[in-house]
């Protein structure tokens, strides 16, 4: 077997977890990742144990609007899915639409994310606010960072897909900007509970 | 590194949408509905500590749909399912590790001074260690 053959045996054939070797990649910088957001999260927790003068979230933040940006990102995820289930079939087109749908809900979602920290700062809840505030703004801002990435990940999709790069032989992917994702979606679901809800 | 594998990696579902006996759009009402449920919740009248754990179970079970249906964790093998885990261990590890220095265990924090440890008139003097 020649050296690229022998490349290729071991990129395809040799499946770690029963995965391909790029998805493997992508779970493995996703669990790295979520160990980010775990120690955050612990570290809030730490922070408002006992904390007698920590506000109840709801009285300073907008549950209301963040559920419904929580709507959104899950709205995204089912049509990040579908444009996975579209290029396996070489719906290129649909695949496109349902990329740019799910572009657009990230979009919408960092808007969304600005409008309520400009709302916050003009009612004076700045990063130096106290912990309630740092650690708002900290974890949220991490995760919206995450979207931006997202977001930039979706946009190079839809090139790749609008100039014939992408087809279903690349399903995979596509496959692997959905699961950074979900990824995120899924963080946000416990960012909500536990920074907004809780 | 994005050259051909199967288009469907697993055969998943021959693009039906069905994970499962599941479709997309019934894992996305179960997770609005959950998310409702979450926000209806918080006006409850309830315990403290049991809304927390309401919250906290609600919030893990659209954790797990979004991962299990969307993320295709379904079709994984069980070992992919241990790295996704492991960052939930880790999460809970690092809440009760850094339980005792939480605002609950320490006292209160004054500005201007970096948070004092406790001393403890029991120290032997000169022993080494955390500086009091």
């Amino acid at each position: 077997m020649s050296h690229p053959a022998v490349a290729e045996h071991l990129l395809t054939e040799r499946r770690p977890l029963g995965a391909a070797w790029d998805k493997l990649m992508m779970w493995l910088f996703l669990g790295s990742d979520a160990m980010g957001f775990a120690a955050l999260l612990g570290g809030y927790a730490a922070l408002r144990f006992g904390d007698v003068n920590w506000p109840i979230p709801s009285q300073v933040l907008g549950i209301n609007f963040t559920a419904l940006m929580t709507f959104l990102l899950i709205c995204s995820s089912v049509t990040m899915v579908k444009s996975l289930e579209a290029i396996q079939k070489d719906d290129r087109v649909g695949c496109w639409r349902w990329l740019f749908a799910t572009f657009l809900g990230g979009v919408l979602f960092l808007a969304g994310q600005c409008y309520e920290y400009t709302h916050l700062i003009q009612h004076g809840v700045t990063f130096s606010s106290g912990n309630f505030a740092a650690t708002f703004y900290c974890i949220t801002g991490f995760h919206g960072c995450h979207v931006f990435g997202g977001v930039v990940l979706l946009g190079t999709a839809l090139a790749r897909v609008s100039s014939g790069t992408l087809t279903r032989h690349h399903a995979n992917f596509i496959e692997n900007v959905g699961l950074y994702w979900h990824f995120v979606d899924l963080v946000w679901i416990l960012v909500f509970t536990f920074i907004y809800l809780v | 590194m994005d050259h051909a594998h199967a288009p469907a990696e697993h055969g998943h579902d021959g693009g039906h949408g069905h994970h499962g006996g599941m479709s997309y759009f019934q894992v996305f009402l179960i997770l609005l509905v959950v998310t409702i449920a979450e926000v209806a919740v918080t006006f409850v009248p309830m315990p403290k500590s049991l809304l927390i754990i309401t919250l906290i179970v609600m919030a893990l079970y659209k954790a797990v749909m979004v991962a299990y249906h969307f993320m295709h964790l379904k079709f994984e093998k069980k070992t992919m399912w241990l790295v996704a885990a492991a960052p939930l261990f880790l999460g809970v590890l690092i809440t009760i590790g850094s339980y005792p220095d939480s605002e609950k265990n320490t006292p209160p924090f004054k500005k201007g001074e970096l948070r004092p440890y406790a001393p403890k008139p029991e120290a032997a003097p000169g022993a080494t260690g955390r500086q009091h």
